[in-house]
């Protein structure tokens, strides 16, 4: 997983295995990233943060649902203007489709 | 009995035998699959849609037997270890059923009912192991009630249901997917609309990873009943949040369904509006419920939705009345080419464009009464999995069965006849074709035999070979059988195929003591005659240790065949298209009148003049006279047919000849023409057969 320091801007690669059992590692490493803090030192600063979910070629729905949770976690944090989600890889997309599954509820 | 309850079992009637070939073949499936979790579910579906089937038309023994079968199908399938004695038990039950059903509803008669109270038992035995209740003891089940079991006779419409699931109860590691359940879902029918949404209690931080916050609005569209529908939370439904919904038609408003289960709006949404005159759509976005690019997708699925129901709707039509159509269709065909007649004397423009607007027309009715009387060849098939399973116990053989193209159509017409020749081939090749496994093991082959059913179309035909890779057709035994029975003269040098054919007369068979099975010299005498009936012709093929193959050939149809039609002497003859390979004109001068024999491009055709065969003499073939010649092609063999003329295409409707005019003359049948002449229909294969040999 891959966090930029671009300005103003976190870039966050979600990992190929996005299925259950990777989800305690996946878990771990979003903790590792220490957003928490990042966002809560900014002060004022306004964030955006973008998934890339290019790398995904494996998935079922307790990954996604962690992914989804770490995503609406994100954007409940008050200097978070918008989350982007990227580059869906052609499994994530199919996946989403057949569970009538969105980003955008 | 009401004219209601009357036709209701008729209808049950005509759709059980059904039922229990697909039943038969799942338990089978299963047998060798024991695992096979879908196998499972699909049995218990069968079993619920036959008992509800029954209970419309019956509703004490049948339906009570099927109900304790069905409870102990239930407990034995997911008992932890497979026992495979369990298998025969639920065939010989389903034997059973299939005897009282033809005892009480089809004979109207009674049923052995000591023998009843015996089975009876036997199935409580089973129950009481598994604390089963019986239909009157309980609303048996968690879904079931009387009016989901008796649902089943809409199975074949439409519907559309509303599923709603949040599973919230406790999960452990890899135990359950939804992704699973939406799978099983999707198998039942068409989704139109799926969505899954959060519950609002989710949050990453305290969550619990194993726990599923999700819940999920279903549109499906299926043919399946509720209780069907419903199964595939058998595992679910007390601990979780399930509804399943069907939608009258009636009260259905798509677009709001649509709405709804994409969490745009409420239900209640839909009721308040629909208090007022507006269209649904407008008035959402009048009270911002969504918005322009929300009503244009849901427009759009509407739309697609509306579409499919009017072309996925199925009506059952009994066979009668398509043949009474396609009698119809031919009845047109013939006024049309009469019309064509009239057209040819009458020069008008209108006339024409009119006769050909009819002519396109009456080919499209043709097709589409010929494909209503089409069916995949797997309805038949599918009956002799049992067959084969129960022979092989019999014999103490081991057999497997592989089908191919079971999805080839053929017209239903033909499906009794076939049934019987595929019956006795099937017996024998089990009977006399596959050795016993030691034997195999012996020769070097597998433990288990092998029957080889594949279907496929070919020019025009259907072709259905069954092979085995048993012992082989002994020769030298038929033939001296055949010496013996006085079928075949000792003195007269035989071709292979000659002496395979023996096995096809009456009361050949090679057997010294004939089983139940086979031995009687009757089966594959069956074979042919039934073939017959149809227009069919077998072929053998056979290796010694390899195994036999027979090979059946099938027109596509009995009704009406795409035809080119020649005059020859007095007489218009129709050939099958498919059989034509080239014509050409010739001079009787460099025809050897002889023999008939033609140097066409180097190889020798055979002539023959229908004039001659059906002693029709318009003109004789005298020198100097330039004739046309029809080459026909079948299995290799060509064979030219003399013309005078060559009227062109034609689509005929086959009339039966009777029997006196048919024989020895190779027709199939007959045709009336528009301006009411008779036009014999060739008999491309009996024609070559017989005219074979003075060409070679």
């Amino acid at each position: 997983m891959i966090k930029k320091g671009e300005k103003n801007k976190i870039d966050i690669l979600i990992p190929s295995g996005l299925i259950e059992e990777n989800i305690s590692s996946f878990k771990k490493e979003l903790s590792d990233l220490n957003l928490e803090d990042q966002l809560n030192k900014s002060g004022s600063n306004k964030f955006l943060i973008i998934f890339d979910l290019s790398k995904i070629t494996e998935i079922d729905f307790f990954g996604y649902q962690h992914l989804y949770a770490f995503y609406l976690y994100l954007k409940k944090k008050s200097n978070v203007t918008n989350i982007v989600i990227n580059n869906e890889s052609e499994v994530f997309m199919n996946f989403i489709k057949k569970l009538g599954l969105s980003f955008n509820e | 009995m009401n004219d209601y309850q009357s036709k209701l079992e008729k209808s049950f009637l005509s759709e059980y035998e059904e039922i229990f070939s697909s039943l038969e073949n799942d338990i089978l499936n299963l047998e060798k699959n024991p695992e096979n979790q879908e196998i499972k579910k699909t049995i218990l579906r069968r079993l619920h849609t036959l008992k509800g089937s029954c209970g419309m038309v019956e509703n004490n023994y049948i339906v009570n037997y099927i109900h304790l079968l069905e409870s102990v199908i239930k407990s034995e399938l997911y008992k932890n270890k497979v026992n495979y004695e369990i298998f025969t038990f639920f065939l010989k039950q389903l034997d059973y059923i299939s005897y009282l059903i033809t005892q009480i509803l089809k004979k109207k008669s009674g049923i052995n009912e000591t023998e009843y109270l015996k089975n009876i038992e036997i199935l409580k035995s089973y129950s009481l192991k598994n604390e089963v209740k019986t239909i009157s003891d309980s609303n048996y089940g968690f879904f079931s009630n009387q009016k989901d079991e008796l649902s089943h006779l809409e199975e074949n419409e439409n519907k559309i249901y509303r599923i709603t699931f949040k599973l919230t109860e406790k999960r452990y590691d890899n135990t359950w997917y939804p992704d699973d359940l939406i799978n099983d879902i999707s198998k039942l029918g068409k989704i139109i609309n799926i969505s899954g949404k959060p519950s609002e209690s989710i949050d990453w931080s305290t969550m619990n990873i194993n726990q599923c916050y999700f819940f999920w609005i279903i549109l499906l569209q299926s043919n399946r009943n509720l209780p069907e529908i419903k199964d595939v939370f058998l595992f679910f439904i007390e601990k979780n949040e399930i509804n399943i919904e069907e939608l009258s038609n009636e009260s259905i408003s798509l677009i709001g369904e649509i709405l709804i289960s994409e969490g745009k709006i409420k239900k209640e949404d839909i009721e308040n509006i629909l208090n007022s005159r507006k269209k649904i759509g407008q008035m959402l976005i009048d009270e911002h419920k969504i918005n322009e690019k929300d009503l244009e997708n849901a427009l759009k699925k509407q739309d697609n939705l509306r579409h499919d129901l009017k072309i996925e709707d199925e009506l059952k039509i009994p066979t009668k009345k398509i043949d009474i159509i396609m009698d119809l269709v031919g009845e047109l065909i013939i006024t049309n080419s009469n019309l064509n007649s009239i057209k040819d004397s009458i020069e008008n423009m209108e006339l024409e464009q009119v006769q050909n607007s009819i002519n396109k027309i009456s080919k499209q009715l043709h097709d589409v009464a010929f494909s209503m009387k089409m069916v995949p060849i797997s309805q038949l098939l599918i009956k002799f999995n049992r067959m084969i399973r129960d022979l092989s116990i019999e014999f103490g053989k081991k057999i497997n069965l592989i089908i191919e193209g079971e999805n080839t159509e053929l017209d239903k017409s033909l499906f009794s006849s076939l049934y019987e020749s595929l019956l006795h081939i099937i017996r024998n090749a089990i009977d006399h074709g596959i050795e016993v496994p030691e034997e195999r093991l012996k020769l070097g082959k597998s433990e288990a035999g092998l029957i080889l059913i594949r279907a496929y179309e070919e020019s025009g035909e259907i072709i259905i070979e069954i092979s085995d890779d048993g012992k082989g057709l002994n020769k030298e035994k038929i033939f001296k059988k055949a010496i013996e029975k006085k079928i075949l003269k000792e003195s007269v040098i035989y071709t292979e195929d000659e002496i395979y054919n023996i096995i096809f007369e009456s009361g050949f068979s090679t057997t010294e003591k004939a089983n139940l099975v086979s031995g009687r010299g009757i089966g594959l005498e069956v074979v042919k005659s039934e073939l017959k009936k149809v227009n069919g012709v077998i072929e053998i093929k056979t290796e010694k240790n390899k195994g036999t193959l027979f090979r059946i050939k099938l027109p596509l149809t009995l009704a009406i065949i795409e035809g080119f039609m020649i005059k020859s002497g007095f007489n218009h003859f129709i050939i099958p298209l498919n059989f034509i390979l080239e014509c050409f004109e010739i001079n009787l001068d460099l025809l050897n009148t002889n023999d008939m024999i033609y140097n066409l491009r180097g190889k020798y055709l055979k002539i023959i003049s229908l004039e001659e065969i059906f002693n029709n003499y318009q003109t004789n073939n005298q020198s100097g006279i330039i004739k046309k010649v029809v080459v026909i092609k079948f299995n290799n063999e060509l064979i030219g047919i003399l013309a005078d003329e060559i009227l062109g295409n034609i689509q005929a409707v086959i009339k039966p000849l009777i029997k006196m005019i048919n024989r020895n003359m190779c027709l199939i049948g007959s045709s009336i023409l528009g301006n009411g002449e008779i036009a014999l229909i060739i008999d491309v294969r009996n024609l070559l057969k017989k005219y074979k040999n003075e060409a070679s």
